[in-house]
């Protein structure tokens, strides 16, 4: 079913010289969003973005952690959604078609970031956000520490741990965003939490957050 | 699991208390709908830049190839080390930093250091503070440099040990075997030191010793078999009794407790012993050495409250002196390592560079500070330093920092 899209109506009460062009807002499910957009109507490209763009921004933080290039990522996945909407296959499944987008425009981020990072003390992703200042400092601290520790990962390590345990998405949704079978996802997910919690054990900040019985015990 | 998730709950709180504050949602919209008709050949336009540049890699990449590798790096355990990245070995052991070559640095208790570069032939080693047990293969076209504090040490292939009190400005290096060329202040011209040789330099006394093989260099006064050498201060300097530093104590001198377990590294110790004196009762009767050390060994115990206090009094005590400066740089230090406070890590050091412009720990200040601006994103002034580093020190150990700093600006 195709929403509604008005073609090129005329401002109310206007004159013909003085008119404005406002494509009425698209009402529709996800599956007349992916048509409307395949056909190019105007205004479909922003209700793609009023509907996911909180989504997407979430999915893109958890992965990579806040940082001053999360609005170039977030640019980049509708720029790239907009480009290759007549490659997804299911229209009903638009949601799980951004997040996979997101997860791989993240994981590129990260790849060329490590890449890069021999020409550099300190990765773009480690500066601090300036608006943080209103978090306590604890909270300021756990953040880093554990994106610090993320960074130490590989990348698909990193991605399932993210988007399992930070995101909270179920085993099949993190397969499916990650384009890899449920088998994989456990694997990497088990190696991921081993790893992770190996280096944070070393971290007073997060042992204390993730093993508070072992923290009262050492009292 | 339920840990896990709990945990991975509150870091999204977090996170979502962040994108609250920092809406890029409406920033983002505004370049949307331009994008949707102008962004289809963005793609095309991409892969033909794409393909031209592929091209200039492969003849690029054909000279790499053919040229040796650089050597690989480990910290301890861990294989996925990052050049550039800050090392700190732990309070209860060593730490190594092994190279593919053979080569190693292993960091004592405590200390810090970062690999600013590494070729096929060697490496270059920052050591910040503490000391190391420095082991390098000797092979024809080694190239090892070490930098610590002002000193620049040249190795090709030896063993020893060398240590740097920032706070105290102490080096010190004995040689195991084979030989080095130290330069920095008063060996301007670079010294070679053989096997069994030490040298100790007090920086900020603008005097060194070397002991030759057989003979001890005692902490912290020369002996009479050891030459001495003095050198004259090249700019004029104030006397220890204007700066409140304390001049070199004779052997046999009795430490007062706390100072005696601050120098042993033991800094727990020193600041309970200290807290039995009253800690205000300490800061208003101490020297200001001591009142660098009790800052210093604060912050190596990781008492920021109790460091920033002991440097603070240091500047309101001694204002204009050496130690008023060298108080700024350590909470400039302190600020960067410690707190990740950039901004304010950025005010301490260029007060430092103020007041001691030329000073012992300029090279050291100037690379911190590119960093500490790069890092509260203040990319201007970090290329306005860099600018400054680059002119004075065009192989210091961050010109490869300072270089990326200015290019990223270009961009």
């Amino acid at each position: 079913m195709l929403g509604a899209i008005a073609n090129r109506p005329r401002g109310i009460g206007a004159s013909t010289r003085d008119s404005v062009v406002r494509p009425l807002k698209f009402v529709g499910d996800d599956e007349a969003l992916v048509k409307a957009l395949r056909a190019r109507h105007p205004g479909a490209g922003e209700v793609l973005y009023d509907r996911y763009g909180t989504h997407v921004q979430r999915v893109l933080a958890r992965v990579v952690g806040v940082d001053a290039e999360l609005p170039e990522l977030l640019h980049d996945v509708f720029v790239q959604a907009l480009e290759s909407i007549h490659s997804i296959r299911e229209g009903a499944r638009l949601k799980a078609w951004l997040t996979s987008l997101a997860v791989f425009t993240a994981r590129g981020c990260i790849r060329r970031r490590s890449r890069r990072s021999w020409l550099r003390f300190q990765a773009p992703e480690n500066l601090p956000e300036r608006s943080i200042d209103t978090l306590d400092s604890d909270a300021r601290e756990e953040l880093r520490t554990t994106y610090r520790l993320l960074e130490q990962l590989p990348v698909d390590l990193r991605i399932a741990f993210t988007l399992r345990f930070i995101a909270g998405m179920e085993l099949t949704e993190v397969a499916e965003a990650c384009r890899v079978s449920l088998s994989t996802v456990k694997r990497r997910l088990a190696r991921a939490e081993r790893l992770f919690l190996a280096r944070a054990k070393r971290h007073p900040v997060l042992a204390d957050r993730l093993d508070p019985d072992l923290t009262r015990r050492r009292r | 699991m339920n840990g896990l998730s709990e945990f991975g709950e509150r870091i999204a709180g977090i996170q979502d208390r962040i994108l609250c504050e920092n809406d890029h949602l409406e920033e983002v919209r505004q370049r949307i709908p331009r994008d949707v008709t102008s962004g289809f050949s963005r793609r095309r336009r991409t892969v033909l830049a794409s393909a031209a540049l592929a091209a200039g890699i492969a003849v690029v990449a054909f000279f790499l190839m053919s040229s040796p590798r650089p050597l690989t790096v480990a910290v301890g355990e861990a294989s996925d080390f990052e050049i550039g990245a800050w090392i700190a070995a732990p309070s209860a052991e060593s730490l190594p930093v092994r190279f593919s070559d053979g080569s190693a640095v292993h960091l004592d208790p405590l200390s810090g250091a970062r690999v600013t570069s590494v070729t096929a032939h060697g490496a270059r080693v920052l050591l910040e503070r503490g000391s190391a047990k420095v082991e390098v293969i000797p092979r024809e076209d080694s190239d090892w440099r070490l930098d610590v504090g002002p000193f620049s040490v040249r190795v090709t292939g030896t063993q020893f040990h060398v240590a740097w009190s920032p706070g105290q400005e102490i080096f010190s290096l004995r040689m195991l075997s084979g030989s080095v060329v130290v330069s920095g202040p008063m060996v301007q011209q670079g010294r070679v030191l053989s096997a069994g040789e030490t040298f100790r330099a007090w920086v900020g006394e603008n005097r060194m010793e070397i002991a030759s093989p057989g003979e001890a260099v005692r902490d912290p006064a020369p002996e009479a078999s050891t030459r001495v050498e003095r050198h004259e201060p090249t700019v004029p300097t104030v006397s220890s009794a204007e700066t409140g530093r304390a001049a070199p104590k004779s052997i046999g001198t009795i430490y007062p407790p706390w100072q005696s377990l601050a120098r042993d590294g033991r800094y727990n110790e020193a600041l309970d012993a200290v807290q039995q004196i009253g800690i205000g009762r300490v800061l208003a009767r101490s020297s200001a050495a001591d009142i660098l050390l009790l800052g210093d060994a604060a912050r190596l115990a990781g008492r920021v409250g109790s460091a920033t206090r002991a440097y603070k009094t240091a500047r309101r005590r001694f204002p204009r002196s050496d130690a008023a400066s060298m108080a700024a740089f350590s909470l400039g230090r302190m600020a960067f390592d410690q707190q990740q406070d950039f901004t304010q890590s950025s005010k301490w050091l260029e007060v430092y560079l103020d007041e001691k412009p030329g000073g012992s720990l300029e090279r050291e200040a100037m690379g911190r500070l590119i960093e500490a601006h790069t890092r509260a994103g203040a990319s201007a002034k970090a290329s306005s330093v860099a600018r400054r580093y680059l002119a004075r020190y065009p192989s210091g150990p961050h010109a490869r920092y300072a270089k990326n700093a200015l290019d990223e600006t270009r961009e």
